[in-house]
């Protein structure tokens, strides 16, 4: 007799990374519908932004996405440099160039890390958690702290490398290639994440541009859409690279594109780090803060970041604080329709893996 | 050899509990994103005896990692509820503190003493790993002391952090 | 780009270029569902965005639509005005459907009534809400912390 029941994989289950919750109806083992329970991580971000002056919001911004928080000051930065008009000098783009492609890298390290976990290779979680903190041990040398850097902001960035620093960076980059051929016979490699995943929760390329869908998620169904591409910011104009894209569209897709990105990453930091100006100043000087005016008009600035475009839609109406900021956050769409639908006519012990692979970060629904 | 009275009895049960402390695995907000460097293997608190439990009946101490949204907090108060004696919650981060960096957003709350009984703060946004396992090793000193009574205190003060929950949650 | 010409030849000038990859356009309220309509098929065929602003002191909404082209590499973003009071639009899951979830937003945090999408009204960030809805201007949130949530009593020293 097969029985119908009601079941959340609730906020506090480990299979859920955050802090949000699923309820799904069973029938049986199989899953027949899922409705996304979120909220439980809202502060009103775009709320305490309007009370702040400009270099007050500062601080507050990096906490909005809480894996890879030099994504917000990025777009911050660059909404408020178009509305302004400045340009920002040479030698601060490529830093802020190698400052989100590390980012980048520590975020997909961490979100490796616990998808391993959904299959059962927890040794993954042990070696790429521990090989991140040799890149938040630079972070804290050079910006003061580990994870929220406030390091980026209007005009370039908030000071220069030490010395010695860009040799470290290179050694932790040869250290994490030489790593990905054993990260390759764990994991990537193992029979059990390739029988697990292959086949499982396909997309179809039109399925994907229709329901909003970007980056690693669409790249795997083979379309080639990239914020660095169509619309390149900082120094990504002067760099030299070919995205790769996968084309069969399920779980285990997804993953390897990850794959081969984080290994993109590592070389777009080798290049930036050999191209970049030897010298050069790095900020363009920032007004009194009390009378930091930014013209009135309107702003869209995206980035690519580790999980696809995210950006702020900005409105400035010509005083000293923001009028309106609104954060695109890349998981609304992978949750709303596409992981709801794409949950049905599973099996339950598929469910977190399958939420798992399309990388949602709760954060950025709830803002 | 004569029988135990009870305040030795939970002397010798304190000792052989404080070297074994399982943390609930429950990423309550932002401060989550420092708890796989604290468990893996470069900070490594396993070595403690200190290892995260999915299940909230056999865990002796909550962690509230961060700020307290209003929506969490009424799940934290009933996994605190289903959890066993004795057990101990640990603030951990500034927002627990005071309210933080959002004393102004209407849907965080700013003391978790109110509602919780809390044995210990960490200050800091973030902490580091380190001050992690230190507060931890002070809390062992607390059990050791028998400093470390907020499961007692919740039972004993019952109605008054039950009517400061209503106030806030509604119901 | 010849889309974009036939665009700007259709829309008469209305159609304006803030910088080389973003547009805008406002058009009022009736004629917002067959905007987007136009704009989806001349290669506007992503939904990036559906969000509202706060125009207290003009006592007006101002419904922001962002949509991108793959083909041409731009962005437009499509505005109409609504009335502050009784403020309703109809919905444009019709044109995208992705559009759903992020109308429920913007009828929990502005109060706008969406016509035609049966989630919106339905609480989904906010729990147990009596109060305006929070991203008005009028709702002020430091007097409404203060109110409802206790802080802990320091006593201030200048020494």
């Amino acid at each position: 007799m097969i029985r119908d029941y009601t079941l959340f994989i609730g906020p506090n289950h480990p299979g859920i990374h955050g802090n949000f919750s699923v309820k799904l109806q069973l029938e049986g083992d199989t899953i027949v519908s899922a409705k996304g329970d979120s909220g439980y991580l809202h502060r009103g971000f775009e709320k305490l932004m309007e009370h702040k002056l400009y270099l007050q919001n500062l601080a507050l911004i990096p906490r909005i996405c809480v894996p890879e928080p030099d994504i917000n000051e990025a777009v911050y930065a660059m909404a408020i440099e178009e509305l302004m008009g400045i340009e920002v000098p040479e030698r601060a783009k490529y830093i802020r160039t190698i400052i989100l492609e590390a980012a980048r890298v520590n975020a997909y390290l961490f979100s490796l890390g616990g998808f391993g976990a959904m299959i059962g290779i927890y040794t993954l979680m042990q070696w790429s958690v521990g090989d991140r903190d040799y890149m938040l041990d630079l972070f804290s040398k050079l910006t003061g702290a580990r994870i929220y850097h406030m390091y980026i902001w209007p005009g370039g960035v908030r000071r220069d490398f030490p010395s010695g620093f860009e040799e470290e960076l290179l050694g932790w980059v040869r250290y994490i290639k030489d790593r990905l051929s054993d990260y390759d016979n764990l994991f990537f490699k193992n029979s059990l994440f390739v029988d697990r995943t292959k086949g499982v929760a396909k997309i179809t390329d039109e399925e994907a541009l229709n329901s909003g869908v970007t980056g690693p998620n669409l790249k795997a169904t083979g379309v080639m859409q990239d914020v660095r591409i169509d619309e390149p910011y900082a120094a990504y104009p002067y760099l030299d690279f070919r995205i790769p894209v996968l084309s069969e569209g399920d779980a285990w897709a997804r993953t390897i594109q990850r794959r081969m990105e984080l290994e993109l990453s590592l070389n777009l930091i080798e290049q930036a780090v050999k191209k970049m100006p030897k010298k050069g100043p790095v900020t363009v000087k920032i007004p009194n803060p009390f009378k930091w005016r930014i013209p009135k008009g309107e702003a869209y600035a995206k980035v690519e970041s580790s999980r696809g475009e995210y950006g702020f839609y900005f409105v400035s109406d010509g005083g000293t604080k923001p009028y309106r900021v609104y954060v695109r956050g890349v998981s609304m769409p992978h949750m709303y329709p596409l992981a709801e639908r794409l949950l049905i006519e599973a099996n339950l012990s598929d469910a977190p893996m399958i939420i798992e692979s399309l990388d949602i970060c709760p954060p950025e629904i709830d803002k | 050899m004569g029988r135990l009275d009870e305040r030795e009895a939970m002397e010798i049960l304190d000792q052989l509990r404080k070297r074994s402390l399982w943390m609930l695995h429950y990423c309550t907000a932002c401060g989550a994103v420092e708890l796989p460097p604290t468990m893996t293997s470069r900070y490594d608190m396993e070595r403690f005896g200190i290892v995260p439990f999915v299940t909230s009946r056999q865990a002796d101490i909550l962690l509230v990692t961060g700020y307290i949204n209003i929506k969490t907090l009424r799940r934290i108060v009933t996994v605190y509820e289903q959890m066993l004696d004795p057990k101990y919650v640990v603030g951990f981060g500034s927002c627990t503190i005071n309210g933080g960096i959002y004393w102004d957003s209407y849907a965080v709350a700013k003391r978790l003493d109110l509602y919780l009984p809390v044995d210990l703060y960490i200050a800091g946004c973030m902490p580091r790993p380190e001050a992690v396992i230190s507060a931890f090793r002070h809390l062992m000193r607390l059990i050791d002391e028998g400093k470390a009574d907020g499961y007692r205190r919740y039972k004993d003060n019952y109605d008054w952090f039950k009517a400061n929950q209503k106030k806030v949650l509604g119901e | 780009m010849k889309r974009i010409e036939y665009l700007k030849r259709i829309y008469e000038g209305r159609l304006i270029e803030i910088n080389p990859k973003r547009l805008l356009i406002t058009v009022p309220k009736d004629e917002f569902i067959s905007a987007l309509s136009t704009f989806k098929v001349n290669s506007f065929n992503q939904l990036t965005f559906v969000t509202a602003v706060d125009w207290i002191k003009e006592s007006e909404f101002e419904i922001v639509a962002n949509l991108y082209s793959r083909e041409n590499r731009l962005n437009v973003f499509v505005k109409t005005r609504i009335s502050r009071d009784n403020a309703e639009i109809q919905t444009i899951t019709s044109i995208y459907s992705v559009a759903k979830k992020y109308e429920v937003e913007l009828a929990e945090m502005f109060g706008i009534k969406v016509v035609g999408n049966e989630d919106a009204g339905k609480p989904f960030l906010l729990e147990n809400w009596k109060s305006k809805p929070p991203l008005r201007k009028e709702f002020d949130s430091v007097a409404y912390a203060a109110e409802h949530y206790e802080a802990r009593h320091v006593e201030e020293k200048n020494d």
